[in-house]
């Protein structure tokens, strides 16, 4: 990490939000396939509501002034990182409804609904945050990462918890892990070598940009599906877990920021080469 | 062109510093976070080669990214150009920090904000020139304001506007017949603050 501790708050936040976003995300389709009935939603909910909460709670603790946050609010809508923070706040409201409102089948199903909507519209902004033109690693692909990150999260939550559902939703599964790992190799070939084309302040952990984001493959997609086919979803689920901390260390470990002091450092390196 | 922004003139500067000394003792920044750097290009290292000093802070650009990217409208751009950051709004989320791609917004820990070149806006509404531009012993760094030519944006190496903000800083190229002048008087000045720093027992 470049900045010290500045990043570690947004890698736990990133990683819990996108584990729960992406469970009440799933919610809807899981309702709509079968996989799930209301009292199982409900209970889904309540740890993807939790989980939700303890990263928005770690993500406002890393902001310097905490009791400024409301002037955030101004710019719903219109700042990426405002509305960021309107929707997960959104989605923890849906989330918690969902959760804990009657156990009505009707009432949990529009809930479902909106908590779903909620979860997926704050997934995208997730990804948008980071559209920023100076990053050069944080190219324009890993826009709807999380979203689809998130979401297999959730169908490989719902597995583990009601193993019986396993071959509805395989299918499904193993298509989102794959379009998830397409927007992987987007990248992985954007960063691969961004210094060709503008100057970057390249962390450390650029030397081991590969083993990092082939980890990542390994933990997100090819183990789940892997683990999934052979009907381990709890050990997918575990994986899955583990990389989302992987795929956020990756995603900011890897930020490559374009500065003057990276632009001159290159030129010296090919004055260097002659 | 109109508005706040900064002309350095590279046939001029000799990397002294002394924008960044004045540019300190008038706003008090701490070592970590400074608001205005000079950066050397091919110092002694490639004598084949052009030497020289860009000296750069904030660009009071004409689209900031910082302005764009905080969630708290703490930048405003004012009437006559200068981007002011103001403080008591920010969350210190550092969000513009990941915008800027010129390192102009920086983190202060001990006010938990961001903090960056103001154009010394209190001395510019006083009619005086900011600090930088005041101390440059050799005029190389000058206001670039509407009574200025409009000087092409030129194409200096080591500098790039990847994000489109369109930087409000021109440079007045080097012409190569000045590089050995120029590498002389660079190796003056820090050969000076190199029996400086020896005289004090720094070094």
């Amino acid at each position: 990490m470049r900045t010290g501790m500045h990043e570690w708050p947004l890698v736990l936040f990133s990683a819990l939000a996108i584990a729960g976003a992406g469970t009440l995300a799933a919610q809807p389709a899981l309702l709509g396939l079968g996989a799930a009935d209301p009292p199982s939603a409900r209970s889904q909910a309540a740890w993807a509501t939790a989980l939700v909460a303890v990263g928005l709670t770690v993500s406002f603790n890393h902001v310097g002034r905490r009791r400024r946050l409301l002037l955030a609010a101004r710019r719903l809508g219109v700042n990426p990182l405002s509305t960021e923070g309107g929707l997960a706040v959104a989605t923890l409201a849906a989330g918690a409804a969902l959760a804990w409102m009657p156990a009505d089948p009707a009432i949990t199903g529009a809930l479902a609904w909106l908590a779903g909507a909620a979860a997926a519209t704050f997934l995208l902004a997730v990804g948008l945050v980071y559209r920023l033109r100076g990053q050069v690693a944080w190219p324009g692909v890993a826009a709807g990462g999380p979203l689809l990150t998130g979401l297999a999260f959730g169908f490989i939550a719902c597995a583990s918890t009601t193993p019986a559902v396993l071959p509805v939703t395989l299918g499904p599964t193993l298509a989102l892990l794959g379009g998830d790992a397409l927007v992987l190799c987007g990248r992985w070939l954007a960063i691969a070598r961004p210094s060709s084309r503008l100057g970057a302040l390249h962390p450390p952990i650029y030397r081991r940009r590969h083993w990092l984001l082939g980890a990542r493959l390994v933990l997100v997609t090819l183990a789940p599906a892997t683990l999934l086919a052979g009907g381990a979803p709890t050990l997918a689920d575990l994986s899955i877990g583990l990389g989302l901390l992987v795929d956020r260390l990756a995603f900011y470990g890897l930020a490559a920021q374009h500065t003057t002091e990276a632009e001159i450092a290159r030129i010296e390196q090919f004055l260097e080469r002659g | 062109m109109t508005g706040a922004g900064f002309m350095v003139d590279l046939n001029r500067c000799v990397g002294c510093g002394a924008c960044v000394l004045a540019c300190r003792l008038e706003n008090g920044w701490g070592s970590g976070n400074p608001w205005r750097r000079v950066l050397p290009l091919n110092l002694r290292r490639h004598p084949g080669g052009p030497t020289y000093f860009l000296s750069v802070a904030c660009h009071h650009c004409e689209e900031p990214a910082c302005l764009k990217a905080c969630p708290s409208a703490a930048y405003e751009k004012r009437a006559d150009g200068i981007v002011v950051h103001r403080d008591e709004r920010c969350l210190g989320c550092r969000y513009c920090e990941m915008a800027c791609p010129f390192g102009a917004p920086r983190f202060d820990r001990a006010l938990a904000i961001v903090t960056k070149c103001d154009f010394c806006r209190d001395r510019v509404d006083r009619g005086e020139p900011p600090a930088c531009v005041a101390a440059c012993p050799t005029e190389a760094l000058r206001e670039l304001g509407s009574a200025l030519p409009d000087v092409a944006r030129a194409s200096v190496p080591g500098f790039v506007d990847p994000a489109g903000c369109r930087p409000s800083i021109r440079f007045g190229v080097p012409r190569s017949d000045r590089r050995a002048a120029l590498l002389a008087a660079a190796e003056e000045a820090l050969a000076g603050a190199g029996r400086r720093r020896a005289a004090r027992g720094d070094v």
